[in-house]
């Protein structure tokens, strides 16, 4: 597999402060890789030191398969970043924002057009951005980023303000620059909803900088055991059949949840409550949401809910 | 190279639209100009023998008043208004997450501060030479024959070539320091030194004292004999030598900015 960033034994942080530890980070070509983890442990830490904007304390930083050392500024053509909440010029308008990106970019005319329609800022480009709203000026933001399709995108919070047509826009956005340019894209955000439906690899940090999991969003699934959902219509009877067939079922109002089931389990349960006579209403196998696999990678709710 | 350099240039031109530091680099002249016509406007006794003279006698408030006070002033402020724009936003981030080299975005932060002070002198020297004409006008003297454009022009380009040092003095310390109150206060600090330095005699000190060598171009008049080009080379040449080690020592500490 080939990776765009790879990090190496990435130790780092501020003045004295250590935020990272040890940090290996790999993120495959081609993939949107979802970095989570709570306040302060280290994910704006991360994006600024893969943009050379601080110099981590040991180990090393790989992009496109060559170090970052002696790669810079060069290598910057080929990427995109938002970082934070967006840099923008409150007294220009959003095109000239947008223009003065585009020159220092080295870009053309019409790839600030296509960015104006891909995060659909056209209505409002130009007013002046201190009338702008925190939504319009995160568009604005991540169009800016995105301008020129770069090969790899470093969106930090990128989601922050984004009203419901937003968040669908900018989903559009980043599976556009995936699935159409190739673009590989690594998202940091809060936003566990709006990144499952999208990520295609997760990457999770605790608290102190440690990066507890990285993989594919079905690896991460396997981390932490399915659920099968029952409805019968002879709950006693269906209770029953289960716990004599060791099954260790918990029960609910309106269903069952038999915790860390397979698919086989799905249909071996099945198959005895119907030879038993009992009616199933609803079985389904669900897989855990992002938020539910955070919490028990990283092993704790407070972190996350403190936000 | 070029087309980065370019790209620098026209985006910080952009930046400069409805901006504080256009709006300093006209306010400052006009108002010394309104100073000055009040203050001729104002004279008593005018020598009417000799238009040489008299030129120089009706352009030296301006002058000095532009040379020893605002230049100096007007460094400071369009050195901090041109810093505040990229500290304000909190773009320095951005701008370095961009393919240019960050001495660059440095250095063009120096030219746009002494091309503001650039358009500042040459409006200084046109509206100066204007409202003495005006005067004249009003006062029945024939002047526009004997306008000194040499000796004015002169004047203009030395003054503006020796605040070269305090352009990259100003720019360094309005990057280095977000905000208003440290480069201010070191600048005024500076310059209060300056006026003190003058008050006991340049002969003590010399001329070589970055706050007033725009002044020392113009040591006694306008067409005095004085060596008005040692000031000029000194700024010129110190600004030129400054500025690399500048932007070098302003891109190390970007994670300050």
């Amino acid at each position: 597999m080939e990776f765009v960033i790879e990090t190496e034994g990435l130790t780092g942080g501020y003045g004295i402060k250590m935020v990272l530890h040890n940090l290996s980070l790999r993120v495959p070509r081609g993939s949107i890789f979802g970095f989570l983890g709570p306040n302060g442990a280290g994910k704006t830490t991360v994006i600024r030191m893969l943009l050379g904007l601080l110099q981590p304390f040991s180990g090393e930083i790989r992009l496109f398969g060559r170090p970052l050392r002696g790669a810079l500024p060069k290598v910057l053509r080929r990427i995109g970043s938002l970082i934070e909440q967006p840099s923008l010029y409150e007294h220009l308008t959003g095109r000239e924002n947008l223009e003065i990106a585009r020159r220092l970019k080295g870009l053309e005319r019409r790839d600030a057009d296509r960015a104006i329609d891909a995060l659909g800022v056209g209505e409002y480009v130009g007013n002046q951005v201190c009338e702008y709203s925190r939504g319009m000026r995160q568009r604005l933001g991540v169009a800016i980023a995105a301008l020129g399709n770069p090969e790899l995108l470093l969106l930090d919070e990128p989601m922050n303000g984004l009203d419901a047509g937003g968040l669908q826009t900018f989903r559009t956005l980043l599976q556009t620059l995936q699935q159409e340019y190739g673009a590989t894209i690594l998202v940091s955000s809060h936003q566990l909803e709006e990144l499952d439906l999208v990520a295609t690899h997760i990457g999770i940090m605790n608290d102190v900088g440690d990066l507890l999991f990285q993989g594919t969003r079905q690896e991460l699934s396997v981390r932490v055991p399915q659920e099968l959902v029952i409805q019968v219509d002879r709950r006693d009877d269906a209770l029953r059949v289960l716990a004599s067939s060791g099954h260790t079922v918990d029960s609910r109002r309106e269903h069952f949840i038999i915790h860390g089931a397979t698919n086989e389990t799905a249909r071996e349960v099945n198959r005895l409550l119907v030879e038993n006579g009992v009616g199933v209403h609803h079985l389904a196998v669900e897989l855990a949401t992002l938020e539910a696999l955070f919490v028990k990678v990283t092993g704790t709710v407070e972190a996350w809910h403190t936000k | 190279m070029m087309p980065t350099a370019w790209a620098l240039v026209s985006s910080e031109a952009i930046k400069l639209r409805r901006s504080a530091p256009v709006r300093l680099a006209i306010a400052a002249p006009a108002l010394l100009f309104l100073l000055e016509i009040l203050t001729m406007f104002g004279r008593r006794h005018i020598n009417l023998t000799d238009p040489a003279i008299l030129w120089r006698d009706l352009l030296s408030f301006g002058w000095i008043m532009w040379l020893g006070l605002f230049t100096p002033a007007l460094i400071v402020f369009e050195a901090i208004c041109l810093a505040n724009m990229e500290h304000n936003s909190k773009q320095w981030k951005q701008l370095f997450a961009l393919p240019i080299p960050r001495w660059r975005v440095f250095g063009v932060k120096m030219l746009f501060c002494g091309l503001l002070l650039g358009a500042s002198f040459l409006a200084f020297t046109v509206t100066s030479v204007g409202g003495v004409l005006m005067f004249s006008g009003a006062r029945g003297l024939n002047l526009a024959s004997a306008i000194p454009w040499r000796e004015i022009l002169l004047t203009a380009i030395r003054g503006y070539v020796a605040c070269w040092l305090l352009i990259v003095v100003h720019t360094w310390l309005s990057v280095r320091f977000p905000g208003f109150a440290v480069p201010a206060g070191i600048a005024f600090a500076a310059m209060l030194i300056g006026v003190l330095l003058l008050g006991v005699g340049r002969d003590v000190f010399g001329w070589w004292y970055p706050w007033i060598l725009p002044i020392s171009v113009r040591p006694e008049g306008l067409y005095d004999s004085h060596n008005t080009l040692a000031p000029a080379l000194f700024g010129g040449f110190a600004g030129l030598l400054l500025a690399p080690l500048a932007s070098w020592d302003l891109g190390r500490r970007v994670e300050d900015v």
